[in-house]
């Protein structure tokens, strides 16, 4: 047999060797695929109520970031507590898919109902980035359960009691108003519900002003 | 990377163009023009034309997972056709028959067509009545045979439960034995390397 020949045999078979001993290398492009992300559709894991999110934000979760998926104008009017505007028609803008692109923060996405922070959920999942949530209902949930919770509670009725109370109290921590039935004047008909500014605290003055 | 292939991009002509050019200018000089020589593979004189394909094969499965090793083409990105076990089996027992009638696979008669062979431009008019034969009666000839049989877009390596690697070894030894066996054969019956 020739020398060249015998060169190219064993260059080959070289080759063959080491790329059996190797594995196949994966594109870095990770999107999910279909079945994962339909059972993430249909299971719901994604979302969170807003009570859940009334609750982190009054305890100060530092792990959360909220993102706020509404036009700029929506976001100006009112938003939740250190939300950051991202509309949805600039979601898929690398400056802002940078907050995405991280492992520290569990991301909520919310809107004005949960549609459009659905899709920005469906962006954000396709394209591999993980820990990101949707608060249910959005704002109109977040108005009618936080901000105006309404009584329905029986009082031996301990469970639906208790979230009524958390949620009056959550209402006073973000400025709404809640229905109170100790004052009774349940008829006297309510202004429209503008959410507070809250005012910082005075400083303690003296004693004996 | 950049894209090597970029769907509606006005450069994939050209791109065809310089690549057919190199790949009829290789075919030619390999003697693929010469239908005398691709018969031989199938009469037993001449095993040229089954080391290329072999070789062929290997080097791009090779070259295709060393790439893949260099981070440069990963196979999500790569195009694969659909096995269909029934058609192909018939469409090869019908381009085989072609094959040895008329001495030319499809792109070989285009080779020898262009240096001027008067076989291969027959050839090429038979390929052209066969495609409009086959486009007039697919309806009722062709189209259930065409979509029967399909088991997915499969690779050899996933059907045996192999990795890619071991796969494309396995099919290097294939190849060196196969080789190995027809420079035998040759030996054997002393047959000797013909000139054209």
């Amino acid at each position: 047999m020739k020398k060249k020949y015998l060169i190219g045999i064993l260059v080959f078979l070289a080759i063959g060797v080491y790329l059996a001993l190797s594995g196949v290398k994966e594109s870095d492009y990770v999107e999910v695929k279909p079945d994962k992300l339909f059972l993430d559709l249909v299971e719901n894991t994604r979302y969170f109520s807003a009570d859940e999110v009334a609750q982190m934000i009054i305890s100060q979760d530092p792990s959360i970031q909220l993102i706020d998926v509404r036009t700029e104008k929506f976001y100006n009017k009112f938003t939740l507590n250190g939300a950051i505007n991202i509309p949805l028609k600039d979601f898929l803008n690398p400056d802002n898919l940078a907050y995405l692109d991280q492992d520290v923060y569990n991301t909520i996405l919310f809107s004005n109902g949960s549609s459009d922070a659905d899709v920005a959920w469906q962006l954000a999942t396709r394209m591999g980035y993980q820990n990101v949530f949707v608060m249910r209902g959005g704002m109109n949930n977040w108005v009618d359960q936080i901000l105006q919770p309404t009584e329905h509670s029986v009082i031996w009725d301990r469970v639906n009691d208790q979230l009524y109370q958390y949620r009056k109290g959550a209402s006073l921590y973000f400025g709404g108003k809640a229905d109170d039935i100790s004052s009774g004047d349940s008829d006297v008909k309510k202004k429209p519900k503008k959410p507070a500014v809250r005012r910082k605290k005075k400083e303690v003055e003296g004693g004996c002003g | 990377m950049a894209p090597i292939f970029e769907y509606n991009s006005e450069w994939n002509l050209l791109a065809a163009l310089i690549i057919g050019i190199a790949f009829g200018w290789v075919l030619e000089r390999a003697g693929f023009s010469t239908s005398r020589k691709l018969a031989g593979v199938f009469y037993g004189y001449d095993f040229v034309v089954l080391k290329v394909f072999f070789t062929a094969a290997v080097t791009a499965a090779v070259g295709l997972l060393v790439l893949n090793q260099m981070g440069l083409v990963y196979f999500d990105d790569v195009w694969m056709p659909t096995t269909f076990i029934a058609p192909t089996i018939v469409g090869g027992v019908i381009m085989g028959l072609g094959f040895i009638l008329g001495g030319f696979c499809p792109g070989t008669s285009v080779c020898a067509a262009a240096i001027g062979k008067i076989d291969a431009m027959a050839f090429i008019g038979g390929i052209v009545i066969g495609i409009y034969f086959y486009a007039f009666s697919y309806e009722f000839l062709w189209e259930d045979l065409r979509k029967s049989g399909s088991i997915g877009k499969v690779k050899i390596g996933e059907l045996m439960g192999l990795s890619e690697g071991v796969a494309v070894l396995t099919f290097i030894i294939v190849a060196l034995l196969a080789f190995w066996m027809v420079d035998t054969i040759k030996k054997k019956y002393k047959i000797k390397d013909v000139k054209y």
